[in-house]
């Protein structure tokens, strides 16, 4: 015969398993549901809808080493990641067209643009330079290029004030494989991309310090077997490439 | 019988033992002259830190080391059909070294056949030599002429003799000055050569982690229609940069 006051601490464990389980369960599915809103809120593409608005595209010419500013118009959405990604979706049209001074295939290049608070820690601790932005290319012929450390052009008159702006932001770029499989391979036709990228994101989203590049969501060592991708980029508006970069434009 | 007692014996070792752990301490903490090589880490990583003693050993005679990019299984760019530039750039690395050798310059290459290597292994390569220029080799179908990179790295405002650590991927922060200058030289014979130059910084392996002065040559088909398999072409490309190596060897422990 079990006693009286077994079989009460037996129920009563287990009716405490069984709640923990059930609690444990909803724990699970309120996680998961919130996990699934902050995919909800990822970056979406440029809507067709949105109001067209002036755009500066820094072009790389691969003839003459250098980028140049062009005014476009294109659809910007207010949301500043799709904004990114809509500024440089228009840069590789530009680039897909058969007179492109730097022919690149006609492909979905960007995949998705993140724009995260710039880490404090990291700029002066490494003595590695603005390696995107301060390779100033350069030759006698160009004809007045904008060198790639020239501090950008001023914001389109629209440009978005939310708070994600108001501190330098990191933009990672998520560059789609595909994409890069089909780039052309060698150092200056690579860094020229790169380059655009960054100055064309810093032109238009000032607050963009800082570009980290990533392949289909990995990291990998190189663009095309050339130029770096293991390393961020950096803009003229650091102070670590401000000192940096001046005397490289200057060669 | 015991000739002496197990305290004496104690006694004994200890006065043999403590000389000899003291200059193995000594010993351990000697600089052993300047082993800027390879970690054994997966290119890319920089968190490595690569021990530089406090008096590097300045090379003692000219040599260069040549590297001629790619290789094996990556074959780089390809320049047009039937050339890869794996190919491209160890004939012209050949050329240049011969050229070279007959002025009795001693050349190293990193690599004489078609094997692969990685950028650490290439630096490990230049490092261990001691060598008073290091120039690697590509090429490209983009753009026209020759590029000249250097290293976007800052000049480290410490002389490189009196650096303790240096990460990895910085070793050349103690030698740009000294690649801007000798990419003037090369820029300066390729001009010479009427051969259009473009200058540019850029972050490369193995440059940023060679202790040398160092240098990327790019070289591209030019804009009247020669394509890089012209013979005439290469054979100017190998020319002026012998001729600008020539010039280095007489400039090249000058300071900046």
């Amino acid at each position: 015969m079990i006693p009286r006051w077994q079989q009460i601490i037996f129920w009563t464990l287990l009716l405490s398993t069984v709640g923990m389980a059930a609690y444990l369960i909803r724990l699970r599915s309120r996680t998961e549901n919130r996990l699934l809103a902050v995919q909800d809120t990822a970056p979406v593409v440029a809507s067709e809808d949105a109001p067209n608005a002036p755009v500066t595209l820094l072009i790389a010419s691969d003839f003459e080493g250098a980028l140049l500013p062009v005014q476009r118009f294109a659809p910007l959405p207010e949301e500043p990641s799709a904004r990114a990604k809509a500024v440089l979706t228009a840069l590789f049209a530009e680039y897909a067209t058969p007179e492109s001074p730097h022919p690149l295939a006609a492909l979905t290049a960007v995949d998705t643009v993140y724009l995260l608070p710039v880490p404090a820690s990291t700029p002066a601790s490494t003595s590695m330079t603005a390696s995107g932005i301060a390779p100033a290319l350069n030759r006698a012929t160009a004809p007045t290029p904008i060198p790639a450390a020239t501090p950008p052009t001023a914001p389109t008159a629209d440009a978005p004030t939310t708070d994600v702006l108001a501190s330098p932001l990191l933009a990672v770029v998520n560059l789609n494989g595909d994409f890069v499989a089909h780039h052309p391979s060698g150092i200056e036709v690579e860094n020229l991309t790169l380059l655009s990228i960054v100055s064309t994101l810093h032109a238009n989203l000032p607050q963009i310090t800082r570009v980290h590049f990533l392949v289909d969501g990995q990291p990998k060592d190189t663009l095309a077997g050339h130029a770096d991708l293991t390393q961020d980029y950096w803009t003229a508006a650091m102070p670590i490439t401000s000192t940096a970069a001046t005397p490289e434009v200057q060669r | 019988m015991r000739w002496i007692s197990d305290a004496k014996r104690r006694q004994h070792c200890a006065a043999a033992c403590i000389p000899l752990l003291a200059a193995a301490v000594v010993f351990a903490q000697q600089p052993s002259g300047r082993p800027v090589v390879a970690p054994p880490t997966p290119p890319g990583t920089s968190a490595v830190l690569s021990a530089t003693p406090s008096k590097p050993p300045a090379p003692v005679s000219y040599r260069v080391v040549l590297d001629p990019a790619h290789g094996g299984a990556d074959p780089g760019a390809e320049l047009q059909t039937g050339l890869d530039e794996k190919t491209f750039t160890l004939t012209l690395a050949q050329a240049v070294a011969a050229e070279l050798r007959a002025h009795s310059i001693p050349v190293t290459l990193t690599r004489t056949t078609d094997v692969a290597l990685t950028g650490g292994a290439r630096a490990q390569a230049m490092n261990l030599l001691h060598v008073a220029a290091c120039i690697s080799l590509h090429a490209t179908a983009s753009g026209s002429g020759v590029h000249l990179y250097t290293s976007a790295q800052v000049q480290s405002a410490t002389p490189d003799g009196q650096r303790e650590f240096v990460p990895w991927r910085t070793e050349q922060a103690g030698y740009v000055e000294r690649s801007l200058r000798l990419e003037s030289e090369v820029n300066s014979e390729l001009t010479r050569a009427h051969i259009p130059v473009l200058m540019g910084r850029a972050t490369l392996m193995p440059m940023e982690s060679a202790a040398c002065p160092a240098l990327a040559v790019e070289v591209a088909p030019l804009n009247d229609g020669t394509t890089l398999s012209d013979a005439k072409y290469q054979q100017q490309v190998a020319d002026a940069l012998t001729a600008a190596l020539i010039d280095w060897s007489a400039d090249w422990k000058v300071q900046p």
